[in-house]
């Protein structure tokens, strides 16, 4: 399953949860490389740079709880880059809500690929059919 | 008292007729605001929300007087309406519908007069009033209603910030057991692991049953047409988790009656869920977990059972059961609100939970709950 992403970017602000998504992606080998940012802000301005050096496949973990701007609103600002970037990428929410408003907007939104509750597993990326 | 509004119309020709009238009036006047309007005037006159007498002051020979005195009653159906004439009787005034006569030179009838304007004027204060007085208390319930709406409104975001702090570290610690058990080898360290996530589990249950609770409790009833069979099949195939490896879990569901129903669906699967993993958890765990889920759907109603071949429940819990917090044991790994929560949701849609048992064979559920179509 190597290569599947040239690069997962983690948007997470739990450091314990960065530990947890880096060892089961690698272990999983679906990329060569795990980025982690802590805000939603960085995560943006880390895609804006690579419009430059655009890769062929990202998939992004979006915490939606993070303090600042949330997942939904690192959502709709990611609406805006650039349709050739916007192609490269999958997201992925991971989040430990509950809230049904949360599930409902992660539903509709058509930039979210699937929502996965934390924890993180092996199965759980398997079941998400990112993976054919 | 203030002072009371009396209206003049003079019908006809008839100047002395008038002026005995307006002679009437300035007997009154220290006391009643009198004004003169003539007929086509009157019809869209502005009183201000001031009821007033009006009396019409009808001269000999007038044949139409009938109908301008309907178009004033049908006009001003909240005014007294009275005839100031020689001629005209009593019986012919009532027959249409004015409410008293007054003859010229009568000063007995100008008395009377005085009163029907004061007790007007008491009555239409007294309306307003109470108007007044039911505009306020409006005014106050809608202000209520308003900051019950924000409480509401804070308290259901609290509740979920609340529930997600509490779960984060929760699904850290099992992120991490995950982690750890494929690193490990020895089975008691394994048993260890095991153990440490069946406890996190169990308080994120009891966190993700009070969530469910106080939902249930503050949030509207929210119906829409559903199609009953995916529900269920959504929600067993959602549990399925549940199911130890090396369980097997057969499922029966079966449908009778019409596919959909007007209903919460939030609230359905909420029973739902927690009925099917109730059966899950109390399986018995020497046979295979068996859970029959029949429902049967008319234009009334919605007949639900949910049966399992569990472990049962001994019949001096049955009645308890559906109590807060109520456990039939210590060692019951839930919360002691599942079933709480379900009657209460059920009560919530207007419906009914029955539940019936033999203990080592197995429970079953029935419910039933109104159509609201």
């Amino acid at each position: 399953m190597a290569n599947l992403f040239e690069e997962v970017i983690l948007v997470e602000d739990s450091e314990i949860d960065v530990f947890i998504n880096t060892r089961v992606i690698e272990q999983l080998k679906i990329c060569d490389l795990v980025v982690a940012l802590p805000t939603a802000e960085s995560a943006l301005e880390y895609l804006m740079r690579q419009e430059n050096q655009l890769k062929n496949s990202y998939l992004i973990f979006l915490d939606i709880r993070m303090p600042k701007m949330d997942g939904f609103e690192f959502l709709e600002h990611f609406s805006k880059l650039s349709e050739e970037l916007k192609s490269n990428v999958k997201i992925i929410i991971l989040s430990s809500t509950i809230d049904p408003r949360d599930l409902e907007s992660a539903a509709v939104n058509p930039h979210v690929f699937a929502f996965i509750p934390k924890p993180l597993t092996r199965e759980k990326i398997l079941a998400s059919k990112l993976i054919q | 008292m203030k002072q009371g509004l009396l209206c003049l119309i003079h019908i006809g020709e008839d100047e002395n007729l008038l002026l005995k009238a307006i002679a009437l009036l300035e007997d009154l006047s220290t006391n009643v605001k009198t004004i003169f309007l003539k007929p086509e005037e009157l019809i869209n006159y502005n009183f201000n929300g001031v009821a007033p007498v009006i009396l019409c002051s009808i001269s000999n020979g007038i044949f139409d007087w009938q109908q301008k005195l309907n178009e004033i009653k049908s006009k001003f159906p909240h005014c007294i309406v009275g005839i100031f004439s020689e001629e005209i009787t009593s019986i012919e005034s009532f027959a249409i519908g004015s409410q008293f006569v007054l003859k010229p030179n009568d000063n007995l009838g100008s008395q009377y007069l005085w009163q029907i304007i004061a007790s007007k004027q008491e009555s239409y204060e007294n309306q307003l009033l109470e108007t007044q007085r039911l505009e306020k208390s409006l005014l106050e319930i809608q202000l209520k209603n308003k900051e019950l709406e924000k409480i509401n409104f804070e308290l259901d975001r609290f509740v979920y910030s609340a529930s997600h702090d509490l779960r984060s570290p929760l699904t850290s610690v099992l992120g991490l057991l995950y982690l750890l058990r494929n690193e490990l080898i020895d089975s008691e360290s394994i048993k260890y692991t095991n153990l440490m996530e069946e406890s996190i589990l169990k308080l994120d249950n009891t966190i993700r049953d009070i969530v469910t609770y106080s939902r249930n409790n503050r949030t509207e009833v929210i119906n829409e047409k559903i199609k009953v069979k995916s529900v269920i099949k959504e929600c067993v195939e959602s549990l399925s988790y549940l199911t130890p490896a090396g369980t097997t879990l057969e499922e029966s569901i079966l449908f009778k009656g019409v596919e959909i129903i007007n209903l919460d669906r939030n609230r359905l699967q909420t029973i739902l869920n927690n009925l099917v993993s109730n059966s899950i958890r109390y399986r018995f765990a020497s046979r295979p977990l068996k859970i029959e889920i029949k429902t049967e759907i008319d234009k009334d109603s919605l007949l639900l059972s949910v049966r399992d071949n569990g472990i049962g429940i001994k019949e001096q819990h049955l009645e308890r059961i559906f109590d807060m917090f109520y456990r039939t044991n210590e060692s019951s790994t839930g919360s002691g609100l599942g079933l709480y929560i379900v009657k209460e949701t059920v009560n919530k849609l207007g419906g009914e939970i029955n539940v019936s048992s033999i203990i080592n064979e197995g429970t079953t559920f029935i419910i039933s709950i109104p159509n609201s179509n």
